[in-house]
């Protein structure tokens, strides 16, 4: 699974620090993320799309 | 498949080192050396655990959350891992003091091995990432 969370962070102009307060995590768990070093939990998949404003599945790509 | 390996591999190699090691320093420790290390050893928890609890206290004040979903699950995969390993240097040490009858000395290096391999795995898993693809 690969993620677009940097690109879209870019997009809104958000640092890592403001996408962690905004999804209530550390900002340590955003650098993981992005590295695609680590998969969240659906709920945390959930709030940062939120945050971003489109769908789960436009932030978070799947591959076969 | 191939981290699996390597951490077999490591494990293998970690035990038999520190059986090596251990029995090299259970012939030169004697009591009175012992206190030294046991000395040492409270002096690194304590540094150790006042560095850990700052930190934490000070994320708070900051209103940062002192643990999120990955910190528990880098937590949960060290812990999980570094048990088996944890559980040989327990029997290691175990046979070790069947032949020395000393217990100080051996419960000293089982508690420093039990943090240094839980260490060991958490700063792994810190460095590989927690992908469960």
């Amino acid at each position: 699974m690969t993620n677009r969370i940097k690109e879209l962070r870019a997009r809104d102009g958000l640092t890592q620090k403001d996408l962690a307060e905004a999804v209530n995590v550390r900002r340590e768990t955003i650098v993981f993320l992005e590295k695609d070093k680590y998969n969240p939990s659906l709920k945390l998949a959930y709030d940062i799309s939120r945050v971003f404003k489109v769908g789960i599945e436009e932030v978070f790509l799947f591959e076969d | 498949m191939k981290s699996t390996k390597l951490l077999f591999a490591c494990g293998l190699v970690g035990t038999i080192a520190f059986s090596i090691a251990f029995y090299r320093l259970s012939n030169f420790l004697t009591l009175e050396t012992a206190h030294y290390f046991v000395f040492a050893l409270v002096l690194l928890t304590m540094v150790v655990s006042t560095i850990f609890y700052f930190k934490r206290l000070r994320d708070e004040l900051k209103g940062i959350p002192v643990d999120d979903e990955f910190s528990i699950a880098l937590s949960k995969n060290a812990a999980r891992n570094s048990f088996p390993y944890s559980y040989g240097l327990w029997v290691t040490i175990l046979v070790f003091t069947m032949f020395h009858g000393q217990n100080v000395i051996p419960i000293g290096v089982g508690i420093a091995g039990m943090a240094l391999i839980y260490g060991f795995f958490w700063l792994y898993y810190r460095n590989k990432g927690l992908s469960n693809d």
